[in-house]
């Protein structure tokens, strides 16, 4: 048995052709993983940045999993939203954070900012944008007790 | 079985026997008109229709089906290389799957390149004739054979063919029987060419029809192709039999067979009339049930017995009866029908609901798994697969496509001089090859050089006898010569032969244009004369033919020796057979003389072994000596063949040259015919399409066609290729004007990878088109008929033909890279024929439906599993492999799962510690506030989850015992569900944050409040004016065990009952010291003090003075959230109560004498319990602070006690009177630090927006008036809209509507109606109070109504006024709803009435009612009046009920909601009509009243561990004759004559006891209630208990319980 925390923050997006974003995100896991607390998905404030051109949303992540097996690490898929001023939403960009989501630190505490790149397929003028997500999170891994079953 | 395969046997042979007879004719005739070509025709279309008549019943399976495409390919390939013919194939194989189809395609490839070669070597060889071949039997007999071959050899394939070899033994059967003697005589006279070849000839041709004609018709039986396939193989084997079968029937014909006659017509009445005797028309009236029954049976109807039938399936009547009528008529019939005399059916299949899970389409509802997923699209692999080396999407591969040119070898458009021409080209060209490769020299040389060898070996060994291994060199050597000379002599002749062709045709050119006079073409002929030396050339000449004469006689006599050795051989047998004949005769004579009597037997053995032996004896040919070889003829021989073959000594020798070197004649001389051809020449023109993969993907210009029929193009294509090639072809186009058509099509091979450009010479393609074209002028035309000749015989039709000379091959990229595909991905390695990946050549096609042979080859060719083409035999032979299609039954996305698993789920299951955090995250309420959960397993102990598991038991089975009552036990239950479905709902609404929720903005000073601030500064400091501080709120989650203090201010009380003297009675000098100090006053006084216990902690003040005391005293209690759950929803579901508690405290002194140490005094303290008051802390909580005067709930009666007399003169309405009777105490209650109060329950209403079924109009107006309502009075409640327990929103004036009272209750007081009143108020308040905060869990404020409420017999203050009013209403009094705060429960409601004049405000929970000017009413703001009209906000400066004005007709006091503007919609009540009473159970009163009794004994007897508990049971039967008194009177004023009887009866005892009364709603609040008394503590060595418990029914269940409790202490 070994647990998972994912802690950790989605703080902006930037790249794209409008400013104000919000993003959507969830994690999925293999079959072997158990939420024990935590959301595993969620959506956060729309950020209208005046200033700059990151969208900030600071939006916290924290997770707990436990699991019975070593496949199906979890990833964490982001989606990036536009709404515009009559609140209508569009899809802007989405991402998938797979198997390095996860560094294998052994019980340590690894702190990383990654950005990701979302692909974004937006037909503006015929023109396709590539954008970026930037996502930071601290993964803290508590293995215990790893018991691996022996029939002897 | 055997009868049925006799029979088909029979018709089989006759079938047989008929098609002989026809073909023994058509050969017949054959011989007789052999020569003429018309006949023939004919009698072949004869032939084909004779064989049509059965082909019927003949069946081609997938085998006949494939032979077809075999045979016809070949010929195909042999005439013409066109696409129809493939088309057309393909056409025929359309139900065989794709990739059979392909690799047919493929074959036909193969064996049209092999017909290619073929061709070739025939052209070469007998060009002459060819034309005549292509409709030769010869080849085609060829090719069967092979085909036959092949079919021979795919027998022996494992699988036992039975079928075949049954027929096969039968056809062997059939060629045993014997011959007729007729048959015999035909066999042995008839004149019919014996030619093997012939018969096969005729056979196959025959065979080749009839596979036309099975093209046609594909539905045929396997056996019979089995049949017609044995015919054949017998006729090759033994064609003598099938001869002689045919001989059978030679007299036969068709006529014989068919008979022809005038078509009949049947007219439409006698049609039906035939129709109608031989059809059965059901007809549609509907049957008798008795028909449909057995005899004598009535119908019988399970539905009407009470079984459940099924729903039929809906049936037109129309079809019923139909269907009955049929099925009556036939046998059995009966047995389809019921028992009820309808036709059995089973229920209604058709479901009345979809059984599919719904899929629900809430946008957020959906599982993330099921949603929609929008994926770009994207190329196929498998098409990407085709693209040669997938692994490059640009797919960078170029196909250089070089179309030369073009050269006709016929054109319709050639005049005759041209095809000489063209004729005289092509044997010149075959002239330039063969002088090339000089076959000839070769062989001559080799020849000479043998000849030199065996010379010198013979030289060599002259004088030797030669041994064995000489002789055997010798003759090998002679033999190798003797081959060689004819091989030489053979390519002697050819050239020969070739020569004078070539010289015929210059001749026939010369003719020609001598004939027309003039020339079309530019070829010359020239013939070099080569002279060579005579006499050398005689000489070699000469010796050339001697050698060859003396090898010849060698070899003659060579012969010659072996032949009369053989002679000599044969003629010894001979005449030993001879004597052997001759002695038998003799035998035979002497057999008959002689009669031996002995060996009968084995003479008649000799004599059979004679007769059997005789006839093959019988014409012993007596053998001839070979003729001695005639040596001078052989040289005779020599010389002539060397004359024909070879060029004459001292002749020079030809050299023939051909030069286009002639002038052609102009136009303007040639004759009009000629003329009009050329101009036609000069019309035309000729492009090329190239086509890849089938498709056009470019086409050559157009170029006109020249005279000498040579198109030049010289153009290269690159094709950028993606799928990988599988035919490249080009098409030849002839452009008329703007017409053009289709000569001919020319299929290129596709290159090897390591073709590329620039490395490969052009090659030449031949093309034909069988296009039948004819001119009007000297244009030949095509497929016509041309002779050379002056006779005009020996025609010959020459076909369009020419060759197209181009290259395919792959190009070359910048950096000298081959764009070409590599090899492993090359699909030609299919074209290539690689036998074994070709499933069609290996097994057949035939083969490919017989599962096991597919598997075989698939695993013999190791097909590659992974290759897209591959897929669909691979799939096949899972299905086959594994007998039947078994799908999987599980879907599996990790299918490596289980074995990396380190536990397993039950593991992970049990383990607590996952199990709390999950339990946490969830929410539940006994872990919801769990700080710390342990990090090892180990340290989670089991106890944790007994509580849990408890509760999770107890939520299915509700316990009795704690409910003492099973109505009650239900409606706990359902208070449950009720309380889960609110809690879910309010989850939702839980998680719907406002802006305020989230962002927390500190106001920015203004420079207004700055200034302010500023100026407060420079203010003087005032320390006698302390200023109010604002507490600071302290939120939830920064809360632990400890922090959190209950500040309980207990401030003073009044009339306290103070103690009554104990007359006359000892033990009255104990109180005398007491009484003496205050003695003076002669006032029995009473030393009380205040005890709080909350949540088991139990404080108390310091002791006062007298009735009326001050403590000023302020206690600290902790407080600790259950489970340590300190957020708002915790905070607001706590269910704790804070007793206060009034004592008094009695002082009992007792002397001790000792007589050692003297006199002492020993002091008992001793508390009796006065009154209480309760407070719920969910009041507190939600109140912050409590503040004000409270009414002590005293005990009707206290034993010891009396009531000071009130000071109040009673005014006129004597129920008023007892008033401001009772005890009252003055509390200050706060939580310290102050926490923030929950949310309040409307406001989260408001953001919830429930269902309603409300006019929106009305909802609006309501809005409004509260909104305003709230803008101008703040502080004052008002309500205009509840949500009921459906969570509808309901407008407030629908729950008031006049109920009557339980016929009982007024029954009590039938002339009064007044007196009923409180009795009825006292109803409505034993109805148990459950605050909605407590039990929906801080949720919402939910109403009931009254039948509700009634029902669940729980309910907040709001229901118990609502009934109450609604009583009141019915009882014809003037009653309104109050909406107010009161004193301790806050907002809440009240009940007014207007009796006499006087607003009476009753307190539905108690029962109490108090006058408007009542000081200690608790009812502190009024916020608005409902009745079921209208409501009324109070809009008067004060809202306290002393001060306010009731009169709600005045409109600057009360603001109606419904007023003239907006008037009353008329909105029906949601009340019932009438409230339904249960007759009140007495029965389960007393069993409620024992088990009371007895849980109550044993809780004292628990709370006294250490003494023991003595009961006086003569006390408590005194006791328990009271209480119903008690109720009876309503516990009023019994005090002064209870107390009398008891002090009569227990004299010697001095009491202190009193009644409680309760509502009953369960046993816990009843043991609280005792606990709080504390009449458990005393702790006199000598007590004595007395409890008495008397539960009193009301309707509808309600109850009223009485507890007498007593403590007696001996004096």
């Amino acid at each position: 048995m070994a647990e998972l925390h994912i802690i950790g923050q989605i703080i902006g997006a930037s790249g794209f052709p409008e400013k104000t974003l919000f993003c959507k995100w969830g994690i999925h896991t293999g079959e072997a993983w158990r939420l024990l607390s935590g959301l595993k998905e969620g959506q956060t404030q729309v950020d209208s940045p005046q200033i700059g051109d990151i969208a900030y949303w600071s939006h916290p992540i924290d997770l707990h999993y436990a699991t019975k097996g070593l496949q199906g690490w979890p990833k964490i898929h982001l989606e990036v939203w536009h709404q515009d001023s009559f609140g209508r939403c569009q899809l802007y960009g989405y991402g998938f954070l797979g198997e390095d989501f996860n560094e294998k630190e052994g019980g340590r505490e690894t702190e990383k900012q990654s950005e990701i790149l979302l692909t974004a397929a937006r037909h503006l003028n015929s023109a396709q944008f590539t954008c970026s997500c930037v996502i930071q999170r601290i993964m803290q891994h508590v293995y215990r007790a790893v018991n691996i079953h022996t029939s002897i | 079985m055997e009868a049925l395969e006799d029979g088909e046997e029979d018709e089989r042979e006759a079938l047989k026997r008929h098609l002989r007879a026809e073909r023994q004719k058509r050969k017949k005739r054959l011989l007789e008109q052999s020569s003429l070509q018309k006949s023939r025709d004919a009698d072949d279309v004869k032939d084909v229709t004779s064989i049509q008549q059965y082909s019927a019943d003949e069946g081609p399976s997938e085998k006949a089906d494939d032979s077809v495409v075999l045979s016809k390919s070949r010929t195909g390939s042999q005439k013409v290389l066109c696409a129809p013919g493939l088309t057309s194939i393909t056409q025929h194989t359309h139900h065989l799957d794709d990739f059979v189809k392909r690799r047919l395609e493929e074959k036909l490839k193969a064996a049209r390149s092999k017909g290619e070669s073929l061709q070739d070597k025939e052209a070469s060889l007998e060009f002459p004739s060819r034309l005549h071949s292509l409709k030769d039997r010869d080849t085609v007999t060829r090719f069967d054979r092979e085909a036959d071959a092949d079919r021979a050899g795919r027998r022996d394939s494992p699988s036992p063919l039975s079928t075949r070899v049954r027929f096969r033994e039968a056809a062997r059967q059939v060629g045993k029987g014997l011959p007729t003697a007729e048959e015999a005589f035909n066999f042995f006279t008839l004149n019919f060419d014996p030619d093997p070849p012939d018969v096969i000839e005729t056979s196959s041709r025959r065979r080749q029809k009839q596979r036309k004609t099975t093209d046609e018709d594909e539905e045929h039986e396997d056996v019979d192709e089995d049949i017609q396939e044995e015919n054949e193989t017998q006729s090759e084997e033994a064609p003598l039999v099938q001869t002689q079968e045919d001989l059978f029937v030679i007299d036969q014909s068709p006529q014989d067979f068919l008979e022809i006659k005038k078509a009949e017509y049947v007219g439409y009445q006698k049609l039906l009339q035939r129709q109608s005797e031989l059809l059965f028309t059901p007809s549609f009236r509907t049957v008798p049930t008795s028909i449909k029954l057995p005899e004598n049976m009535k119908p019988r109807y399970l539905e009407d017995e009470g079984l459940y039938v099924g729903e039929r399936p809906p049936v037109s009547l129309t079809n019923e009866n139909i269907l009955e009528n049929r099925i009556l008529k036939m046998e059995e019939g009966k047995k389809w029908f019921g028992d009820d005399g309808r036709i059995i059916a089973l229920p209604n299949p058709i479901k009345e609901s979809s059984t599919r899970p719904p899929l629900f389409h809430m946008e957020e509802a959906l599982d993330p798994a099921l949603q929609t997923v929008y994926r770009k699209a994207v190329k196929s692999k498998y098409a990407n697969l085709y693209i040669a080396g997938g692994a490059d999407p640009e797919g960078d591969y170029q196909l250089d496509v070089d179309v030369s040119g073009l050269i006709f070898s016929h054109h319709p458009l050639f005049s005759r001089e041209h095809v000489l021409g063209a004729r005289l080209a092509q044997l010149y060209d075959q002239y330039l090859t063969r002088q090339r490769n000089n076959l000839t020299g070769h062989l001559t040389d080799k020849l000479n050089g043998l000849r030199n060898a065996l010379r010198n070996m013979l030289e060599s060994h002259s004088g030797l006898n030669p041994t064995q291994a000489l002789q055997q060199r010798i003759s090998e050597y002679n033999l190798e010569v003797r081959n060689t000379r004819h091989l030489r002599d053979s390519e002697q002749e050819k050239d020969r032969t070739l020569l004078k062709n070539i010289v015929k045709v210059w001749k026939a050119i010369k003719a020609l244009r001598e004939f027309q006079k003039f020339t079309n073409t530019p070829y010359k002929l020239y013939l070099r004369r080569e002279n060579v030396d005579r006499v050398s050339d005689e000489q070699d000449y000469e010796d050339e033919i001697l050698a060859e004469v003396v090898e010849l006689e060698a070899e003659t006599e060579e012969e010659y020796q072996n032949k009369l050795a053989e002679y000599k051989k044969r003629l010894e047998e001979w005449k030993l057979c001879r004597k052997k004949q001759k002695a038998k005769k003799k035998k035979q004579k002497k057999k008959k003389k002689g009669q031996a009597q002995d060996d009968t037997e084995g003479e008649d053995e000799e004599q059979d072994v004679s007769e059997s032996e005789g006839p093959t004896d019988e014409p012993p040919p007596k053998p001839e000596p070979p003729e001695r070889p005639d040596l001078g003829s052989i040289e005779q021989w020599v010389r002539e063949k060397t004359l024909r073959i070879r060029r004459k000594p001292g002749e020079a020798i030809l050299i023939p040259e051909l030069s286009a070197s002639a002038n052609i004649t102009a136009s303007e001389l040639c004759p009009r015919a000629e003329t009009a051809r050329r101009e036609d020449v000069a019309r035309r023109s000729l492009f090329t399409k190239i086509l890849y993969n089938d498709k056009e993907v470019s086409r050559t210009d157009s170029r006109s066609l020249n005279t000498d029929f040579r198109v030049h193009f010289g153009q290269i294509f690159n094709l950028k290729i993606v799928n990988c090639p599988q035919s490249i072809s080009l098409q030849v186009f002839e452009e008329i004007g703007s017409s053009c058509s289709l000569l001919a099509q020319v299929f290129l091979p596709v290159p090897e990878p390591s073709v590329v450009t620039g490395s490969v010479p052009l090659e030449e393609f031949e093309f034909s088109s069988n296009q039948r074209v004819m001119f009007d002028h000297e244009g030949v035309g095509s497929d016509v008929p041309l002779s050379f000749e002056a006779d005009g015989s020996n025609k010959q039709s020459l076909l369009t033909s020419g060759k197209v000379s181009c290259c395919v091959s792959w190009g070359i990229g910048d950096d000298d890279v081959p764009l070409a595909p590599p090899i492993s991905q090359q699909p030609g390695g299919v074209h290539s024929g690689m036998g074994c990946l070709d499933a069609v050549s290996y097994i057949g096609a035939s083969g490919l439906y017989d599962m096991k042979k597919i598997g075989e080859w698939a695993r013999q060719s190791r097909l590659d599993p992974n290759d897209p083409k591959n897929a669909s035999i691979m799939q096949l032979l899972k299905v086959a492999s594994s007998g039947e299609v078994t799908a999987p039954e599980y879907f599996r996305l990790e299918h490596l799962q289980e074995e990396f698993n380190f536990v397993t789920d039950e593991e992970l299951e049990k383990s607590g510690r996952f199990r709390l955090l999950k339990l946490r995250n969830q929410e539940v309420a006994e872990f919801r506030n769990y700080k710390f959960i342990p990090a090892l397993e180990r340290e989670v102990t089991d106890t944790v989850f007994q509580e849990y598991e408890k509760r999770l038991k107890e939520g299915e089975v509700i316990d009795t015992k704690e409910h003492l009552d099973s109505h009650r036990a239900l409606v706990a239950k359902y208070l449950q569900k009720i309380r889960e479905s609110v809690i879910n709902r309010f989850l939702l609404a839980k998680h719907h944050y406002l802006l305020s929720d989230l962002v927390i903005e500190e106001e920015i000073p203004t420079i207004g409040i700055l200034g302010i601030n500023l100026f407060k500064l420079a203010e003087p400091k005032r320390p006698l004016k302390p200023q109010r501080k604002e507490r600071k709120k302290v939120t939830a989650q920064n809360l632990s065990d400890g922090d959190i203090k209950l500040l309980v201010n207990i401030i003073r009380a009044y009339d306290i009952p103070v103690r009554r003297l104990q007359s006359n009675k000892p033990g009255q000098s104990s109180h005398s010291a007491l009484q003496g100090s205050i003695g003076l006053l002669d006032q029995i006084q009473v030393r009380p003090f205040v005890e709080v216990s909350f949540q088991r902690t139990v404080l108390q003040t310091a002791t006062a003075d007298g009735p009326n005391p001050c403590w000023n005293e302020e206690l600290q209690l902790p407080f600790s959230a259950p489970n340590g759950d300190y957020s708002t929803a915790s905070l607001q579901s706590v269910k704790d109560e804070v007793f206060i508690n009034i004592f008094d405290e009695v002082v009992h002194e007792t002397v001790m004498n000792d007589k050692n140490r003297g006199k002492s005094i020993q002091t008992h303290i001793e508390k009796r319990w006065l009154g209480s008051v309760k407070i719920p802390f969910s009041t507190i909580y939600s109140q912050s602070k409590i503040d004000g005067t409270f009414k002590v709930n005293t005990p009707a009666v206290l034993l010891g006690y009396s009531k000071e007399k009130s000071h109040f003169t009673n005014s006129g309405f004597d129920i008023l009177r007892s008033l401001s009777e009772g005890t009252f105490i003055t509390l200050f209650i706060t939580v310290d630090p102050q926490l923030v109060p929950g949310e309040s329950v409307r406001e989260k209403i408001k953001e919830m927006k429930f269902d309603t079924q409300e006019d929106e109009r009305l909802l609006q107006a309501s809005e409004r008036f509260e909104r305003d309502a709230a803008q101008r009075y703040p502080e004052r409640p008002c309500i205009t809209t509840v949500i009921d327990l459906s969570g509808k929103t309901v407008f407030i004036t629908r729950y008031i509507r006049p109920l009557s009272p339980p016929k009982e209750l007024l029954d009590e007081f039938p002339n009064n109606p007044l007196e009923a009143t409180p009795l009825v108020a006292r109803f409505v308040s034993l109805i148990p109070s459950l605050p909605d905060q407590v039990s929906f869990s801080a949720t919402c404020d939910l109403w009931s109504t009254c039948d509700q409420f009634l029902t669940l017999l729980a309910g907040d203050e709001e229901e118990h006024a609502v009934l109450l009013c609604n009583y009141f209403l019915s009882m014809g009094k003037k009653a309104w709803l109050i909406i107010g705060t009161a004193i301790p429960e806050g907002p809440t409601a009240y009940v007014l009435t207007l009796e006499q004049n006087l607003y009476l405000i009753w307190n539905p929970s108690s029962g109490q009612f108090y006058g408007q000017y009542d000081t200690f009413c608790p009812l502190q703001a009024v916020g608005c009046l409902v009745n079921p009209d209208n409501v009324w906000f109070n809009i008067q400066q004060y809202t306290s009920p002393m001060r306010v004005s009731f009169d709600i007709s005045k409109a600057h006091l009360w603001k109606p909601f419904f007023s003239r503007t907006f008037s009353h919609p008329g909105l029906s009540s949601i009340q019932p009509e009438e409230l339904v009473y249960r007759r009140t159970d007495r029965a389960a009163a007393a069993e409620l009243q024992d088990r009371i009794e007895r849980i109550l004994k044993e809780k004292i007897m628990e709370w006294r561990p250490r003494q023991p508990t003595r009961w006086n049971r003569y006390c408590t039967t005194t006791l328990k004759q009271f209480l119903p008194k008690l109720e009876l009177i309503r516990g009023q004023d019994v005090a002064e004559g209870h107390r009398h009887e008891l002090q009569s009866l227990l004299g010697d005892y001095r009491i202190s006891g009193f009644p409680l009364n309760l509502a009953f709603s369960e046993i816990r609040p009843i043991i609280e209630a005792v606990y709080s008394t504390g009449i458990h503590s005393v702790q006199a060595s000598n007590v004595e208990f007395a409890l008495a418990v008397y539960v009193h029914p009301y309707p509808n269940n309600v109850m009223s319980v009485w507890i007498y409790l007593a403590s007696l202490v001996l004096t």
